[in-house]
Formats: C-alpha cells, sequence, structure tokens
C-alpha cells in the first residue's frame, strides 16, 4: 500500500484523532459496497478494526492514537481494495452468455461493414462530382457511429439477459455439463476440418459457372436480356448496353484464369500456400475488373438496370473484400493446420 | 528489471491463488467452535497460518453467504457488537470432503515433488 499517497491525499491529517480516521475509513469502504449490505459490513468492519486496536492499546490507559489507528488501517488495506473483496463477483456478461454474445456481435457488425461499404461505393458511383475527401469522412464518421451504436445495443441486451437470467442460464449449463458427461461417446466426434482438403464438387461446380458465364458474355451477349412482350414481334431486349462490350476482356481473362486454377487444384488434389496465394491474386484482380464496371457510366440498356448492377457489384466487392482479408490473414498469421503438417511430412 | 517485476507479479499471484484454497480450508477448521473475526486470525497466528485482516475477513462473509458458515451478532460488555462465526452442517460435510482431499493430494504432491527434486 503506498502509504506516502495516503498521507498526501487527506486533508487534516494532523488533526485527525483514530475515532475520526476509523469512520472515515469505514465510510469509504461503504461506498464501494451495494446499498443492500453496507450497514451490516461497515458494523462488522468497525468492530473487527476496534478489536485490533484493542489488542495493540492493551497496556495503555489511554484511547488508541491516530498513529496506531492508521497502523491498522494499512493492515487492512486500501478501502476500495477490501470493499472489492466483501463486493460479491459481477459480470457484465457471463461466462455461459459470451459465446453467444460474441456470435450476434459479429455478425451484427459484419452486416453494418457490409452495408456501409456498399453504400460507400454506391455514393462514389452515383455522386462523382461531389468532393471525394468530404464523402469518404462522413461516411466514415456514420460508419463509426453505426458500429458503436449497434455494438452497445447488443450489449445493453445481453447484459439485461445476464441481469434477469445469469444464474439460472448456469444452472442450466452445469446441467447439460453434468448431462454431457454422462452421455459423451468418443466415437460421435465430428472429423477435424481440414482447411487444405479438395471439395470436388464445389470446385467443379465453380469451373461450370465460370465456363457459362465466359460462354454466354462471348458468345451470346445480345441474348442475355428479356423479351418484350408489348412488341408485336416479341423480340429479345438485350440486358447490357453496347458498351458494357469494353468489360468482357477482362471478365474473360478473369473467369479464364479461376477456371485454370481450379483445374489446377483439381489436379493436385488438395489445396497448398502457393494456390491459395494464386486464389488471392486472382481475387484482387477480380477486384480491379469489378471496379472498372462499377466506374462506367453505363452498365444496362436501362438506367435502373445500371443501378441496380451497380450496387449488386458494390456488395459482391465487400464480400469479396472481407474474403480476400480472411484469407490474406490465414496465409500471413495463421497457424498451418494439423493437417497440412502431417501432409508435409508424408510427402518429405 | 521489468522482466524481474513481472516474474515477481506471476509468482505472487500462484501463491495467491495456492493459498486462497487452503485457507477456506484453514478457516472451516477452526470454526468448528464458536468464533469472532479478530480470534480467528489469533488463532490461526498461533498455530503459524499467517493471514491479512483485509483476505480473512471477507473470506468468513463470503462463506457465510454460501452456507458454510453460521454468524450471529452479539453484544460485548454492553457496548460493543460483535459477530461470531461458527461452521454450518454443510460447512461440516464440506470440511469432511476437503478434508480428504486435502491429505490425498498432500501424499500425491509430496512424491512428486520428491521426485522433482531427487532427480
Amino acid at each position: 500500500m503506498n502509504t506516502k499517497n495516503m498521507s498526501t491525499k487527506n486533508v487534516n491529517t494532523g488533526k485527525m484523532n483514530a475515532e475520526e480516521m476509523i469512520n472515515r475509513y469505514v465510510n469509504e469502504v461503504g461506498e464501494n459496497l451495494p446499498g443492500k449490505s453496507r450497514a451490516d459490513i461497515e458494523m462488522e468492519l468497525r468492530s473487527l478494526i476496534q478489536d485490533e486496536l484493542d489488542e495493540r492499546n492493551a497496556d495503555s490507559n489511554d484511547k488508541p492514537s491516530a498513529v496506531v489507528a492508521a497502523e491498522v488501517l494499512r493492515e487492512f488495506g486500501a478501502p476500495a481494495e477490501i470493499a472489492a473483496r466483501y463486493r460479491p463477483e459481477e459480470v457484465l456478461i457471463g461466462a455461459s452468455l459470451f459465446p453467444i454474445y460474441r456470435k450476434v456481435l459479429t455478425i451484427t457488425l459484419s452486416i453494418i461493414v457490409v452495408v456501409q461499404m456498399a453504400g460507400l461505393l454506391l455514393s462514389l458511383v452515383e455522386n462523382q462530382s461531389a468532393a471525394f475527401g468530404s464523402m469518404v469522412a462522413e461516411m466514415f464518421a456514420s460508419f463509426w457511429e453505426s458500429i458503436l451504436l449497434n455494438a452497445g445495443i447488443v450489449t445493453l441486451i445481453f447484459a439485461i439477459i445476464e441481469r434477469m437470467a445469469g444464474d439460472s442460464l448456469q444452472t442450466q449449463a452445469g446441467k447439460t455439463n453434468s448431462k454431457t458427461k454422462s452421455t459423451w461417446d468418443p466415437y460421435q466426434l465430428p472429423p477435424v476440418k481440414d482447411p487444405d482438403r479438395l471439395n470436388r464438387g464445389d470446385l467443379i461446380a465453380g469451373i461450370v459457372v465460370s465456363l457459362f458465364l465466359l460462354g454466354g458474355l462471348n458468345f451470346f451477349f445480345d441474348s442475355i436480356g428479356y423479351i418484350d412482350l408489348d412488341a408485336e414481334s416479341r423480340r429479345i431486349m438485350a440486358f447490357f448496353a453496347p458498351e458494357f462490350r469494353q468489360h468482357i476482356p477482362w471478365l474473360t481473362t478473369a473467369w479464364a484464369l479461376d477456371v485454370l486454377l481450379k483445374m489446377m487444384v483439381l489436379v493436385q488434389g488438395r489445396w497448398n500456400r502457393l494456390t491459395r496465394w494464386v486464389e488471392v491474386g486472382l481475387d484482387g484482380f477480380g477486384l480491379y475488373v469489378l471496379a472498372r464496371i462499377l466506374m462506367s457510366d453505363v452498365i444496362a440498356n436501362v438506367a435502373v438496370f445500371t443501378t441496380l448492377t451497380k450496387l449488386t457489384i458494390g456488395i459482391i466487392m465487400v464480400i469479396v473484400v472481407i474474403d480476400m482479408a480472411r484469407k490474406l490473414y490465414k496465409l500471413l498469421v495463421g497457424r498451418s493446420s494439423s493437417f497440412a503438417a502431417i501432409h508435409a511430412a508424408q510427402v518429405a | 528489471m521489468v522482466q524481474d517485476d513481472t516474474q515477481e507479479t506471476t509468482q505472487d499471484k500462484i501463491l495467491l491463488e495456492l493459498r486462497r484454497g487452503v485457507l477456506l480450508l484453514a478457516v472451516l477448521s477452526q470454526l468448528q467452535e464458536r468464533q469472532y473475526g479478530y480470534s480467528l486470525k489469533q488463532s490461526l497466528n498461533e498455530k503459524g497460518l499467517e493471514i491479512n485482516e483485509g483476505t480473512l475477513y471477507p473470506l468468513m462473509r463470503r462463506l457465510e453467504t454460501q452456507g458454510l458458515l453460521t454468524s450471529d451478532w452479539q453484544v460485548v460488555d454492553d457496548v460493543r457488537p460483535r459477530r461470531y462465526y461458527q461452521i454450518s452442517a454443510e460447512g461440516a460435510s464440506a470440511l469432511a470432503s476437503l478434508t480428504q482431499e486435502w491429505r490425498g493430494l498432500v501424499a500425491v504432491l509430496e512424491r512428486l515433488l520428491e521426485n522433482k527434486t531427487g532427480g
């Protein structure tokens, strides 16, 4: 305990007697205690301090001095410290609720990030004449406001649930644990997820989709659209404006490279570090192509479809950025999986 | 220097954790007879267990909240209220279990630590 601070912080220390010092100490401890137990703990504390003082002053007929009182109080500890020991343990969100709280918070904040970034992209496209800097600053401020507000609301809701039902949740968790102990079966354990394991179905589906898009855009550009029912000939109205043709070589390159990568992975049998890096690189290239489309003036023959397509592209770009960040994090700082280590050892 | 301080703090924490469970057992063992806070502290001190007031008194109160101790106020010398504590039936049962567990643990740890120091 820092006695130097104590002596300089208090006023009128020279004139204070033992009784006054104890009163102040007990009051200070009480200030940090919940109301319902405060009076009882204060009375007990006063009684305990008095017992200590009596023992030390047993040989004297005088009342205990402030020096002796100060010595006793220092041994008891700082008021805030001793009050903390008397207080029941309090948590905002307990261990039973915390995993669900974290999951809900992550989902909520992810949705806000996606929506806000899509909004920013759309605003940038729609208001190209406006001052870029001030628009980004405004969106950034609104972004943080939403994040803090929503995180606060989620936390508040969980704190209320904890306060209303915290004890019963812990009891439920205890019951579940004891039940789990008796019914748990090692043979029913789920397999360990191997991040580098090949999902052939997903890869083949990805290749088919890329080829389909590639062929459609290159060979049936004017046939992608809708049938105009009002016209007598019921002809097909092309969705994409002729200006969109400038993007076709870029999109073709992106999809062709994607098909090549997926075929390589299929042949190799599993993902490895190099193919993961190439995948991130292709994601980056895809983002560049999407950004080019986003910045173009016309995409569809109907103006409203241009806006809707840009909004969709904006959302796709946000999702790709988040996915890229996740992949990069795994590549740069993530631990290699035990599967990868075993596989590497087997190959060696 | 900073590393030394950190190491000291970590060791302090470990020691505190080790003592926490032991103190509970010590307090329960001494409250088979009715005692007030200061007398319990003296009793533990005399038997070689040094314990700080700021640790002991809140612990007694916590054990009472958990139902392991009972307490009542008594006015001494017509002026001084004093709170007396005694082990409850639940506390006695817990003490029996804890004592058995403690003896088993001591025996095992003695063997483990002997192996460690004996190489």
